[in-house]
């Protein structure tokens, strides 16, 4: 336990709290506030407070890349004989553990460290293979039902994108398109308030011309835009976006 | 830049500014978490090709032994893939958590492991300068690391390099008393100061 001399009156749970995150305490000490913690629900908030506030300081390290091995001993290390997986509802019987306490973790009031979310956001590995869809010379245009026009950063344009009523989506790269020789333009249809549909990777320089799948197109129905990452060669891992953006713009019915 | 994670925001992101961008970011980890506590492993792969260099950093850091920074990490995401029932997304920051996960693993491994000596002295080491090194690191999302390092350096010289140390060692304070050559009620006193000190800087 800590000593108690020294410390301003009241802020020895405050301490112990600190003390506990930063490390210092003995074995002892330690086991002590972990044991106290389910229970204690003033020092449960002042410990989680503390995590917010240092954990900051471990953001400033250098990223290091775990060896490729590493995810397959996770994956065989994980418990899969239990008899259910964990519950989506969490309506079962709480856990008893601390690092499992949803107290512990409600007393979180907000996200002093969500600023550094983005520091985490790390580029997706070589990309598993995704079918690129055709690169084609301008079709004889059905009569489009929707348009959208895609505007790079500093407002000038990037892309135009037209779909036609039998859902042939065709997107042209403006008079001067963004380039670039290391990453592929990979488009994404937002619906609003949904995550991104990628739907491939198209070309930089000419007409791509793709059909929607048809699991798509009913989502067409909510205000949707459109936009192109950078993605690296053979496009976004597994579907998920990890470039900057190149361009956006709403999908307006004509 | 944006990043991919902007992607997730509602249209008109575009104008969004750097706060709507990061509480997407913050989002995205949110409903990764959540799919990890359904028990969706696709997810828990995603999570972990998102965040593992991070985390994997603050290990080797911690265990400058490779094999030790390896097999804590491992311990790490065992933990997250047990504990993302106990992560309520509405609560809590993603990234105080899988933070607090991975420095409570390292933290432990070192307590069983006892005293140890570093080969490399990184006490003293203060933040990456080189700015390059860290591509990912956003300037908006800077914003919250710098306050921390701003509020470090309102420390005395020594006093900060004794929170740093005992941050990244994870050195009892008996440990550290040791290590830095000084009286455990000096550095008791250094560190207790110093906390508070921080504290009153961070919540200013």
């Amino acid at each position: 336990m800590a000593e108690t001399t020294d410390i301003p009156e009241g802020m020895q749970t405050e301490l112990l709290a600190a003390e506990y995150v930063l490390g210092v305490l003995d074995p002892h000490a330690r086991r002590g506030v972990e044991a106290r913690l389910p229970g204690d629900a003033a020092l449960a908030a002042a410990v989680a407070m503390w995590n917010q506030r240092l954990g900051a300081l471990a953001l400033d390290v250098p990223d290091a890349t775990p060896p490729a091995w590493l995810w397959a001993r996770i994956v065989d290390a994980l418990p899969l004989s239990a008899a259910a997986p964990p519950s989506r509802t969490r309506s079962g019987p709480a856990p008893a553990g601390f690092w499992d306490s949803l107290a512990f973790w409600r007393t979180l009031a907000g996200g002093a460290l969500a600023a550094a979310v983005i520091a985490f956001v790390a580029p997706w590995r070589p990309a598993p293979e995704i079918e690129p869809p055709v690169a084609v010379a301008p079709a004889p245009a059905a009569v489009p039902a929707h348009a959208a026009a895609l505007v790079q950063d500093d407002g000038r344009g990037g892309y135009t994108a037209t779909l036609d009523h039998d859902h042939r989506l065709r997107v042209s790269p403006a008079a001067d398109p963004p380039h670039s020789d290391t990453q592929v333009p990979e488009l994404w249809l937002i619906p609003e308030g949904q995550a991104p549909i990628s739907l491939g990777v198209i070309a930089q320089d000419t007409t791509t011309e793709l059909t929607l799948p048809s699991d798509v197109v009913p989502l067409l129905s909510a205000p949707t835009v459109l936009a192109v990452t950078w993605e690296p060669p053979g496009g976004a891992p597994q579907g998920v976006a990890t470039g900057p953006v190149v361009a956006v713009g709403a999908l307006f019915d004509l | 830049m944006l990043q991919f994670i902007a992607l997730a925001a509602p249209p008109g992101f575009m104008t969004a500014d750097a706060t709507s961008t990061q509480r997407a970011a913050r989002e995205h980890l949110q409903q990764l978490l959540a799919a990890v506590a359904g028990g969706d492993r696709d997810a828990f792969e995603r999570l972990y090709r998102l965040t593992s260099a991070k985390l994997f950093g603050i290990c080797v850091r911690m265990l400058p032994e490779r094999g030790e920074a390896e097999d804590v990490l491992q311990e790490a995401y065992v933990a997250i893939w047990q504990r993302a029932r106990g992560y309520d997304p509405a609560l809590a920051s993603p990234v105080t958590w899988l933070v607090a996960v991975v420095r409570n693993k390292a933290i432990d491994r070192l307590r069983a492991a006892g005293p140890r000596r570093r080969d490399v002295a990184i006490d003293a080491a203060g933040p990456l300068e080189d700015e390059g090194a860290q591509p990912l690191r956003e300037a908006e999302a800077a914003v919250e690391g710098r306050r921390i390092e701003d509020c470090m350096n309102t420390l005395e010289t020594r006093q900060r390099d004794a929170v740093r140390t005992a941050f990244w060692e994870g050195l009892t304070y008996e440990e550290l008393a040791e290590r830095l050559a000084v009286p455990l009620g000096t550095l008791k006193s250094w560190i207790r100061r110093s906390l508070l000190k921080l504290k009153v800087c961070l919540d200013g």
